[in-house]
C-alpha cells in the first residue's frame, strides 16, 4: 500500500492529510482550528451533520463547508479570509437568532461551552438577527434533564446521538414546523416517551439547550438567581452591552472563578462490566453532572442512565457510617477499634478451636483490584485457608472455564472496537442493551449504519433481538445442542477454516467424532428449532469474515454452563475466529470487576493472575513474598461455604461488598445458613439483607471516596480518582482490611492502593507491566501485561495460553435442564434491568430511578394472560419448590407462551426471585443454574395497577430514522444557504477582492 | 444462631464527641494564623463600628427583594443611557493617547491661568489688539490647534454618518 497522506495548504501553512479526511478533521488534527459547533462531536453516528453553517471556508476562491468537503492534495484553503469570516459570522448570526447569550449567568459557562467558544473565536460584535423566543416552554418533564427550546440552536448533535449512537431513535428534529424544535417520539414529554435516559444528548448539546437538572442553577456564582432578578438582569446585560466582547470578557473570568469551586474528577463505573470512565463535577458533596469525554477508552461520550444519573446514593442519609457490633437483638454503634478487636478476637479462637478452615471469605466484585488483592492475601496469608471467593461465581465462572479449556485465558478475546467491526455478532443468552448499555450502542450503530449483521439467541425478545437479522428462540437450557449442531454442519459442508484448524488447534479428530450425536434432526427435535432456522445460522457464519459471540448469563447459568461456554469457543475455533480483529469470544462480565476480583486471585483454587495455588512453585513465590504459609489444597467457593456452614464446617466468615442474601440462589437456605455462623462480619456502603444477619457490621467507602483500580469485560485495567471524602467513620475497604490484618500482627504498611498493585504486579507475570503512573488520565492497561508497559487488547495472535501455543477443542455433552414435577408447569427467566443496578440498594436511593422503575414486575406472555385471565396489574403468587415470591404482572409480547420473566431489582424479601430458585448448580463450576427454575402460578387478584409506570420508556414509541435530517432544513422555504446569502449582500462573488 | 435484625442503637454521645473533633480542628487553624486572625477582627471591628456591617447584614438578608428593587430601577431606559455613556467614556479615554493627552492638558491649563488674568483687565479689548494678538506665535499655535482639532472631528463625524 502506497502512503495516502499527502498535503493541502490551509491559511498559508501546509498540512498534511489522509485520504477520505474533510477539510476540517486535516485542518484540527494539524492543530488548525477552524470553527465548526455541529462538528464538535465528531464520533457518534453518520459523522457530519452540517446543520450549524459555521465551518465555512474559502476553497480556491469558493465558499464550502470545511466539514464535508473532502481534502484535496494541492487545495488551497483559506478560513480567515474576508469573506470566509463574513460566511462563518452568517452561521453564528443565524444560530444566535436561536440562542440567547447570557453566558455570565447561565450554567454552562465552564469554558468548555462549544457556542460560547465559537462566537468569542468569531469576535461577534452584535446580533445581526434579533433572538427570537421559541413558542415553546421548556421541557422540566423528565427527573433529570430539562430541554429549554429557546436556548436550542438547530444543531441536532442530540438528534444525532440518540439515533445513530445510542440508537434508541427518540429524537428528532421536527423541521417541518414553522419553529422547528426537538421533539421525543412523536412530540410527547420527554419523561412519556421512548428515552432510556442514557444522558448522550445532554452530554453531547454544545450549549446549555440540553442540560443535567443537577447542574441547573448550581454550576455558576449567579445561575442560583430567582427568575425575578435573572430576566431584567438579561435584559439589562442585552440593553446596555457595548458588544458581545465585554461580555465574553466577564464570562471568561466568572468561568475561570468556576474553575475554584467545582472539582472535575475522572472515575470509573460501577454499573457493569463495560468499564465506562467519566468525570465527575461536584460541588462539595453535591454532584453537579456526569460527563463523559471522548478521550474514555471504552465508552467515549457514552453512558447509560445509571452511569449518567445512578449516584445520588453516596449522600444517602441510609449510608452506614459507623461500625455496628450485635448486642441481643439490636446492633449498637461502635469505633473502629472496638470492631476490629471483637472480629480480631473472634476469628483468631475460632481458627484455633476449629481450623483455619472453618472460615469462609467472600469478596466482590464490585471493589476494586487492590482490594480484591488484599483479601485473598489475608484469608491466605494471615488465617490460612483458601476458603476465598467472589461472586463471578453466580454468574461468568462457567464462561472463563469453558474458555481456559479450549483457548487457556479465562477472558474477552478482544475489545468493544473488535465488537464494533465485526461482520457477524451472535449474542447468545444475554441482554446487552440493558446489562451492557454502552456495549450495545456500538452493536446497535454498527447494525444500522455499518451494514453489521446481528444473530440473537434467546428467550425473550428484548432490544437486539427486535432488531437481529436473525432471532431464534431455542427451547430453555438447550443452547449447547443448536451450537454443537450447526458446528456440525459447518465441518460437514467443509466450510471450516482447515488451515486455522490444523496450524493452531489440537484434539480436532476427537472433537469431530464427539459432534456425531448432533444432527440437526437431533437439534430440531430438542431445541425446537427447524432445520432451516439452523442451516441459516451456519450459513451466516459461514459468510461473515469475522464473527464475535456474546454471551452471558443465559448460557452460564444451567447445570451446563460450562459445557455450553465450551461449545461457543469450539464453534468460533473450527471458524477460525480467534486471533484476528472483529472475531472472537466475549463473556459479558456482569459487574464492573467481575473479570478483575477472579484476575486479583479471589478464587479457592487460582492465586492472583490464574496461578494455581496447588502448584508448588507459584505457592512458594507468594509464602516468600508475604513470609508465610499459604494451604497446597484448594478452599471452598461461596457454594460449598454455605454448604459447609449447614453442616458445620465453617463457623465464621468475613463478606464485603455482596448482597448474598439476596442474590445467592435458592435464599431461603442462604439465610438458614446465615443464621447458623458463630460469627459473621459484613462490610458493605448500606446495611443491606446480608447484614441483617452478620454480627459486626463495617462501614465500607463506594468507589467515589477512593482511589483504585478495576478490570472491565475487556480485560482492561482503568485507574479511578477519589471524587469526595469517606462518608461518616467508612473507610476505604483496602484500609479496613490492612487495619484488620495489623491487629493480627501482620504489619502491612500500605497507604495507597498503588502499593498494593505494585507487589502484584511483582508476583503475577500477567500483570508484570501493570503500573498507577502508566495509567494516568485516560489511559489503562489491558492484561497480560508485559514488564515494559504494553498491553495485549487481542489474544491468541500469534499462540494460544498453552504450553505448545495450540487451542484445544473439547467434546462436551448435552446436560438436560433441571426437571421439575408437572404442577410446575411455567419456566421462569430471570435477570437484571437497564435503570436498576442489581437489586438496587445503590441505584434505588436515586429519586429519579426509582420513578422510573419503582419495583420489580413479572412479564406474563399474551398467550398465557389469556388463557389464564390474568392482565397487567394482577397480583400472582409464584410457587417453586424452594419458596414462594408475590408479584404484579406486566404482560408483554417480549415473553411467550409459557415462560415468565422476573426481574431482580427488589430488596423486597416477598419479591425476590431468588426466593424461587433452586440449590442445583452447574456441574463444573458449582454456579447455580438460576435459568432453571420453574413455577406454578396462582392468581390472587385480577385487578391492580400497573407495576411498570405508563412513563417507562418501554411503552414509548420511537421514531427511528438517520440522523438530523438536514435536507428538510435546507428545503424550507425561508432557508437562504450562506454563500447566497452573502451574494446578496454583495460580499461574495465577483467582489472577492475583499479577500485578503 | 443470628437471627436478621435490622434495629440501630446509635449512640448519643458521638455527636458530642464529633463536634469536640470539628471544634478542635478549627482552633487550631486559628491558632496557625494568629496574626491574620487578629487582624482581620480588627479589621471587622471597624466596619462594625463604621455601621458598614449592619448595612451589609441588611443587604444580604433582603438580597432577593433588594435586589429585585435595584434591577428594577437600573433597568431602565434613563439607566440604560447612564451605564452606555459611562461604558463610552470609558472607551473614549481608554483610546487617547496619554502624552498627547498630557501635551494638550498642559496647553489647557496655561491658557486658563492666562485667560483667568484677562478677566482680571478693565478695559475692553479692541478688534485691532485682537487682530495683532493673531500675530503672537502663542496665539498662531493655539488657534493651529483648534483648526486641525475642528478637521479631525468633521472627519470622524463624516465616518460616523457613513456608517
Amino acid at each position: 500500500m502506497g502512503d495516502t497522506s499527502f498535503t493541502l495548504k490551509v491559511n498559508d501553512s501546509n498540512i498534511t492529510a489522509k485520504k477520505g479526511q474533510s477539510i476540517l478533521e486535516a485542518a484540527l488534527e494539524n492543530d488548525v482550528y477552524i470553527p465548526g459547533i455541529c462538528s464538535s462531536q465528531p464520533d457518534l453516528g453518520i459523522g457530519v451533520i452540517q446543520t450549524c453553517d459555521t465551518c465555512y471556508v474559502e476553497v480556491n476562491g469558493e465558499l464550502m463547508r470545511a466539514c464535508s468537503t473532502d481534502a484535496q492534495p494541492d487545495m488551497v484553503v483559506n478560513s480567515v479570509s474576508g469573506v470566509a469570516k463574513e460566511a462563518q459570522l452568517e452561521g453564528m448570526s443565524r444560530i444566535l437568532k436561536n440562542h440567547e447569550l447570557y453566558c455570565t449567568v447561565c450554567d454552562n459557562n465552564n469554558g468548555n461551552c462549544v457556542v460560547h467558544n465559537t462566537a468569542e473565536y468569531l469576535e461577534i460584535e452584535h446580533q445581526k438577527y434579533e433572538f427570537q423566543a421559541k413558542p415553546y416552554p421548556p421541557d422540566t418533564s423528565h427527573p433529570f434533564y430539562r430541554y429549554e427550546p429557546d436556548q436550542f440552536i438547530l444543531c441536532g448533535l442530540c438528534v444525532e446521538a440518540c439515533q445513530d449512537l445510542q440508537v434508541s431513535e427518540v429524537l428528532s428534529i421536527d423541521w417541518e414546523r414553522e419553529q422547528p424544535r426537538v421533539i421525543w417520539d412523536d412530540d410527547v414529554p420527554i419523561d412519556e416517551s421512548s428515552c432510556v435516559s442514557c444522558g448522550h444528548c445532554v452530554t453531547v448539546c454544545p450549549c446549555n439547550a440540553l442540560m443535567e437538572k443537577t447542574m441547573l442553577g448550581k454550576a455558576g456564582f449567579l445561575t442560583g438567581m430567582a427568575k425575578n432578578m435573572l430576566e431584567p438582569m438579561i435584559d439589562l446585560t442585552k440593553e446596555v452591552e457595548p458588544g458581545y466582547k465585554e461580555i465574553f470578557a466577564i464570562s471568561n473570568v466568572e468561568a475561570t472563578m468556576r474553575e475554584d469551586r467545582i472539582q472535575k474528577t475522572k472515575t470509573v463505573c460501577t454499573y457493569c462490566g463495560v468499564g465506562c470512565s467519566f468525570e465527575v463535577w461536584t460541588k462539595g458533596r453535591d454532584i453537579l453532572r456526569v460527563q463523559p469525554k471522548e478521550d474514555a477508552p471504552v465508552n467515549g461520550i457514552s453512558t447509560c442512565v445509571k452511569g449518567k444519573f445512578g449516584w445520588d446514593f453516596v449522600n444517602s442519609e441510609e449510608r452506614l457510617t459507623k461500625p455496628l457490633i450485635r448486642k441481643g437483638d439490636k446492633f449498637h454503634e461502635a469505633t473502629w477499634e472496638e470492631a476490629l478487636n471483637l472480629m480480631a478476637e473472634k476469628f483468631q479462637s475460632i481458627k484455633e478451636k476449629d481450623g483455619a478452615d472453618a472460615l469462609g471469605f467472600i469478596s466482590s466484585s464490585k471493589c476494586s483490584n487492590e482490594e480484591n488483592y488484599l483479601f485473598q492475601k489475608l484469608a491466605r496469608s494471615v488465617f490460612q485457608t483458601n476458603n476465598i471467593d467472589n461472586c463471578s461465581r453466580y454468574c461468568q465462572t462457567p464462561a472463563s472455564a469453558g474458555l481456559m479449556r479450549t483457548v487457556g485465558i479465562g477472558g474477552d478475546s478482544g475489545t468493544i472496537e473488535d465488537i464494533a467491526v465485526a461482520d457477524l455478532i451472535m449474542v447468545v443468552g444475554a441482554n446487552p442493551a440493558e446489562s451492557h448499555p454502552v456495549l450495545s450502542t456500538r452493536i446497535r450503530r454498527a447494525h444500522k449504519l455499518n451494514g453489521q449483521k446481528l444473530l440473537v439467541s434467546d428467550l425473550r425478545k428484548h432490544d437486539l433481538a427486535e432488531r437481529a437479522d436473525l432471532f431464534i428462540h431455542p427451547n430453555p437450557g438447550t443452547d449447547l445442542v443448536w451450537l454443537s449442531a450447526v458446528t456440525k454442519y459447518i465441518l460437514d459442508q467443509g466450510w471450516e477454516d482447515a488451515k486455522f484448524l490444523q496450524d493452531r488447534v489440537n484434539q480436532v479428530e476427537d472433537y469431530k467424532k464427539s459432534l456425531e450425536k448432533f444432527t440437526l434432526e437431533y437439534a430440531e427435535k430438542v431445541t425446537g428449532l427447524a432445520k432451516d432456522t439452523l442451516i441459516q445460522v451456519a450459513e451466516m457464519i459461514h459468510e461473515s469474515n469475522g464473527t464475535c459471540i456474546l454471551w452471558a448469563m443465559g448460557v452460564t447459568q444451567h447445570m451446563g454452563g460450562t459445557d455450553t461456554s465450551t461449545a461457543i469457543s469450539n464453534l468460533l475455533l473450527v471458524t477460525g475466529n480467534y486471533g484476528k480483529p472483529g472475531a472472537g469470544a466475549f463473556p459479558l462480565r456482569g459487574h464492573n470487576n467481575v473479570q478483575g476480583a477472579s484476575d486479583f486471585g479471589t478464587m479457592p483454587n487460582w492465586l492472583p493472575g490464574y496461578e494455581p495455588v496447588e502448584n508448588d512453585e507459584v505457592r512458594s513465590k507468594y509464602e516468600q513474598a508475604w513470609n508465610t504459609t499459604i494451604p497446597k489444597k484448594p478452599g471452598l467457593n461461596n457454594h460449598q461455604i454455605v454448604e459447609a456452614i449447614t453442616d458445620g464446617r465453617v463457623k465464621g466468615m468475613y463478606l464485603f461488598g455482596e448482597e448474598m442474601g439476596l442474590v445467592d440462589s435458592n435464599i431461603n437456605y442462604v439465610h438458614e445458613a446465615f443464621e447458623k455462623l458463630e460469627f459473621f462480619v459484613v462490610q458493605d456502603i448500606f446495611f443491606s439483607k446480608t447484614a441483617e444477619f452478620a454480627d459486626v457490621v463495617l462501614p465500607a467507602a463506594p468507589s467515589l471516596e477512593k482511589e483504585g483500580t478495576f478490570t472491565n469485560t475487556e480485560r482492561r485495567i482503568q485507574r479511578f480518582h477519589q471524587v469526595l471524602e469517606p462518608l461518616g467513620d467508612s473507610k476505604p475497604d483496602w484500609e479496613i482490611f490492612r487495619d484488620f490484618a495489623n491487629k493480627l500482627g501482620a504489619d502491612w504498611k500500605y497507604s495507597h492502593p498503588s502499593e498494593i498493585m505494585d507487589e502484584a504486579a511483582q508476583l503475577a507475570p500477567i500483570f508484570a507491566g501493570v503500573k498507577y503512573d502508566r495509567m494516568e488520565g485516560w489511559d489503562s492497561q489491558i492484561w497480560p501485561v508485559k514488564p515494559n508497559g504494553e498491553s495485549t487488547p487481542l489474544l491468541y495472535k500469534d499462540k494460544f495460553k498453552f504450553l505448545d501455543g495450540k487451542a484445544r477443542l473439547f467434546p462436551v455433552d448435552w446436560t438436560p435442564p433441571m426437571k421439575y414435577e408437572d404442577e410446575f408447569d411455567l419456566h421462569l427467566n430471570n435477570g437484571r434491568l437497564l435503570e436498576q443496578f442489581h437489586e438496587g440498594n445503590m441505584t434505588d436511593r436515586s429519586e429519579g430511578i426509582h420513578h422510573i422503575v419503582p419495583g420489580p414486575w413479572l412479564e406474563v406472555s399474551m398467550e398465557l394472560a389469556k388463557e389464564r385471565n390474568i392482565e397487567t396489574g394482577s397480583l400472582v403468587r409464584l410457587i417453586s419448590p424452594y419458596g414462594k415470591v408475590k408479584i404484579r404482572v406486566l404482560v408483554t409480547d417480549r415473553v411467550t407462551g409459557k415462560e415468565l420473566y422476573l426481574p431482580m431489582n427488589t430488596a423486597d424479601g416477598e419479591k425476590a426471585v431468588n426466593k424461587l430458585t433452586s440449590s442445583y448448580y452447574d456441574k463444573d463450576t458449582h454456579t447455580p443454574n438460576y435459568k432453571e427454575a420453574k413455577v406454578k402460578m396462582d392468581l390472587l387478584e385480577q385487578k391492580g395497577e400497573s407495576p411498570l409506570p405508563q412513563h417507562n420508556f418501554r411503552f414509548g414509541n420511537p421514531q427511528p430514522h438517520i440522523g438530523v435530517e438536514v435536507e428538510k432544513k435546507w428545503k424550507r422555504a425561508d432557508f437562504t444557504p450562506i454563500p447566497e446569502t452573502l451574494k446578496s449582500e454583495g460580499v461574495y462573488n465577483g467582489q472577492s477582492d475583499q479577500a485578503n | 444462631m443470628a437471627k436478621a435484625i435490622r434495629q440501630i442503637e446509635r449512640i448519643e454521645s458521638n455527636v458530642k464527641e464529633e463536634r469536640a473533633e470539628d471544634l478542635s480542628a478549627i482552633l487550631n487553624k486559628i491558632a496557625d494564623n494568629r496574626e491574620a486572625i487578629e487582624e482581620a477582627i480588627e479589621i471587622i471591628e471597624e466596619l462594625h463600628n463604621a455601621e458598614v456591617l449592619p448595612a451589609l447584614k441588611a443587604i444580604l438578608k433582603t438580597r432577593q427583594k433588594v435586589g429585585a428593587i435595584a434591577i428594577e430601577q437600573i433597568n431602565q431606559p434613563g439607566m440604560h443611557n447612564v451605564i452606555k455613556n459611562a461604558m463610552t467614556m470609558f472607551t473614549l479615554l481608554a483610546s487617547i493617547d496619554s502624552a498627547q493627552l498630557q501635551q494638550l492638558a498642559g496647553g489647557l491649563t496655561e491658557g486658563v491661568e492666562k485667560a483667568s488674568e484677562s478677566t482680571k483687565q478693565t478695559e475692553d479689548a479692541s478688534l485691532w489688539s485682537l487682530l495683532k494678538a493673531t500675530k503672537d506665535p502663542n496665539v498662531k499655535r493655539s488657534l493651529n490647534m483648534m483648526i486641525n482639532f475642528l478637521n479631525g472631528m468633521g472627519e470622524g463625524l463624516a465616518k460616523k454618518q457613513s456608517h
